[in-house]
């Protein structure tokens, strides 16, 4: 018992042991920045061909999960001339418009065009009982698939580095508890500096210690799809080639078409949440998936080149080439 | 672009392992222009084999050598290099040589293939496909530049003949005869651009049947095709319209005639809808399976 209350820790100067402690601190943050590296060893893995025939629900979802598919079938339904947003009413609404031909819709069109049978505003497509969540269900099988292929993380992946991120909060907190108890027991209350180390490690390894969504693998994947079909962004609006490839480059390939309404209020509303929430960036509208996980695609945003509000896809991915 | 729902998708779908693809027997396919890229990915079942511009990715930017890598992973790549300038009486550019062999290093094709003319002259690179006069003295030259790129590049090269404007009264022997003994002494490889014959025989009066006659046919690796644009009362391979009868006729002769391993479309302008180009694909694929000589892949 005697060691637990006198041993060098406990006997260190109080502003000694903050320098230990800070030190302590920073290399365990750096361990699990570490750790978060070593986890993901998808990239190990060959990179999957570029399909001859795209399913943009999937690509979509890999690139931004659900809320991307959202928008992926809000515009195609645009595109098929199923919807349309009413840009001059305040606040902008999409509607259904009179068209009644929708054969050889997916069925995640089919399931968004349903939930359309009122007028929506742009920020009900990723509220509670939204969009979102009317099509989740048809999400599941690119979750399986594009988990089991590692193209993000499946639970394995979350499960291993959980287990270290948890190592390192309760080693933190227990060296910082221990110190201060040991400390109350000798009379000394001034714990200010512990705690403040203590809460901003925590804070740190709770922030920088998420899980990418997605794998090294599936950012490379999604570098290859965006360079690949980089050029698609040159077709005419009518095309059909557009609605994949707003799925792969996101809502910025619209630009300069008859469709820069659908991503201007979509790039609105994305910056408006953000701004709310505080939570994902505006920069990677497609990050914020409905599962709250992660700001999903901020990884590949920063490499891949999606730049812009929409979940655009700037230089380095869909740029100019 | 065809949009399959998640079900009809590949449940696992192929992977890459980064090496060279080969062409199977024979193939047909395109020379490779940026603006094609997301095209050529729709349509990689009906594309056999791509043509690349060496040149393009010599001193590449990243972007463009993403774009090389992912092209390998998906395509037997044949390189079609612009600035070897076999017929300079200066020499090879080690510089660009030395480049050239890592591409081909990094490619690993079948073969690669340059031009029958010159390009640079007294160390400045002219932007244009010259041709040379049909003389003894210039195929000392091409035989020496040959044999050094040959000693730096182990992979079969192959000679395109190109269109010329004059005919030079220097010329000691015909083009075909040129031909002739140009690939015999180097022992290189035919990549006969059938619209360039055709384009030569229309604008000088010869025959281009006759032409075929005159050449090892039994050389001729891979062709060229792509139709022909009328400027001043000439033909010129603006490498910007639609192949046209006569010249899918010239491919028809020269299919009946050899084994080609490869057809490539070269368009370089007037880009029409990608549609046509893969009409034009499937036509060439058409006319060459059906000479019998060729095992149409795609067909």
């Amino acid at each position: 018992m005697d060691i637990l209350l006198d041993n060098p820790l406990t006997n260190m100067y109080g502003p000694y042991f903050l320098l230990l402690y800070g030190a302590v601190t920073l290399f365990t943050i750096l361990f699990i920045l570490f750790i978060k590296t070593r986890v993901d060893q998808s990239d190990r893995l060959p990179l999957p061909a570029i399909p001859a025939k795209i399913d943009p629900y999937e690509i979509a979802y890999l690139r931004g999960g659900l809320n991307e598919m959202a928008r992926t079938a809000v515009f195609s339904l645009m595109q098929k001339g199923l919807v349309e947003i009413k840009s001059d009413e305040k606040p902008p609404i999409i509607t259904r418009t009179s068209l009644s031909d929708w054969r050889g819709m997916a069925t995640v069109e089919d399931a968004a065009l349903n939930w359309f049978v009122v007028s929506r505003q742009p920020k009900e497509v990723f509220a509670r009982d939204g969009l979102v969540e009317k099509i989740a269900p048809y999400a599941d099988e690119y979750e399986r698939r594009l988990s089991r292929q590692q193209l993000i993380a499946g639970p394995e992946i979350y499960d291993r580095f959980s287990k270290w991120k948890w190592a390192a909060c309760f080693f933190l907190a227990g060296l910082g508890g221990y110190k201060a108890l040991v400390s109350i027991m000798y009379g000394h209350y001034n714990l200010i500096g512990i705690l403040v180390i203590a809460i901003i490690g925590l804070v740190v390894i709770a922030i920088s210690g998420q899980a990418p969504r997605l794998t090294r693998l599936g950012k490379a994947y999604l570098e290859r799809l965006q360079t690949a079909f980089d050029g698609l962004r040159a077709h005419k609006p009518e095309n059909p080639q557009l609605t994949p490839a707003a799925a792969i480059c996101g809502g910025v390939v619209l630009t300069g078409t008859s469709y820069w309404g659908y991503n201007e209020i979509f790039e609105k509303h994305q910056k408006d949440q953000a701004a709310l929430s505080g939570g994902c960036g505006a920069g990677c509208g497609s990050g914020c998936s409905s599962g709250g996980s992660s700001c999903s695609s901020g990884n590949s945003c920063g490499s891949s080149g999606c730049g812009g509000g929409g979940g655009g896809c700037g230089g380095g991915g869909c740029g100019g080439s | 672009m065809a949009v399959v729902a998640a079900e009809e998708a590949a449940e696992v779908p192929k992977v890459m392992n980064g090496t060279a693809k080969k062409v199977e027997g024979a193939g047909v396919g395109i020379g490779f222009r940026e603006p094609f890229r997301a095209d050529i990915f729709l349509n990689q079942g009906r594309i056999d084999l791509l043509e690349i511009t060496a040149d393009h990715y010599l001193d590449a930017n990243e972007h463009k050598m993403r774009e090389l890598e992912i092209l390998i992973d998906h395509f037997p790549l044949i390189p079609h290099s612009l600035e070897l300038s076999l017929g300079s009486a200066e020499g090879i550019d080690e510089e660009y040589l030395e480049k050239l062999a890592t591409l081909i290093d990094r490619v690993q094709p079948q073969w690669f293939s340059d031009h029958i003319c010159f390009t640079r002259s007294g160390g400045t690179r002219i932007g244009h496909l010259a041709p040379v006069p049909y003389t003894f003295e210039a195929l000392k030259v091409f035989a020496r530049n040959i044999s050094q790129v040959k000693k730096k590049i182990a992979t079969p090269l192959i000679l395109e003949n190109i269109t010329y404007m004059v005919q030079f009264p220097s010329s000691e022997m015909t083009e075909a005869e040129f031909l002739t003994r140009l690939l015999e002494e180097t022992d290189c490889g035919l990549l006969l651009d059938v619209t360039n014959l055709y384009i030569n025989s229309k604008n000088f009066g010869f025959d281009w049947r006759t032409f075929l006659d005159s050449i090892p046919m039994e050389r001729v690796v891979q062709v060229h095709f792509v139709g022909s644009h009328k400027h001043g009362g000439r033909l010129i391979d603006a490498h910007a319209n639609r192949t046209e009868d006569e010249i899918w006729n010239v491919l028809r002769e020269v299919s009946v005639r050899t084994n080609i391993k490869g057809a490539i479309l070269e368009r370089d302008e007037n880009f029409p809808e990608f549609g046509e180009i893969i009409g034009e694909i499937e036509t060439a694929r058409e006319i060459i399976g059906s000479a019998g000589k060729f095992e149409a892949k795609a067909a």
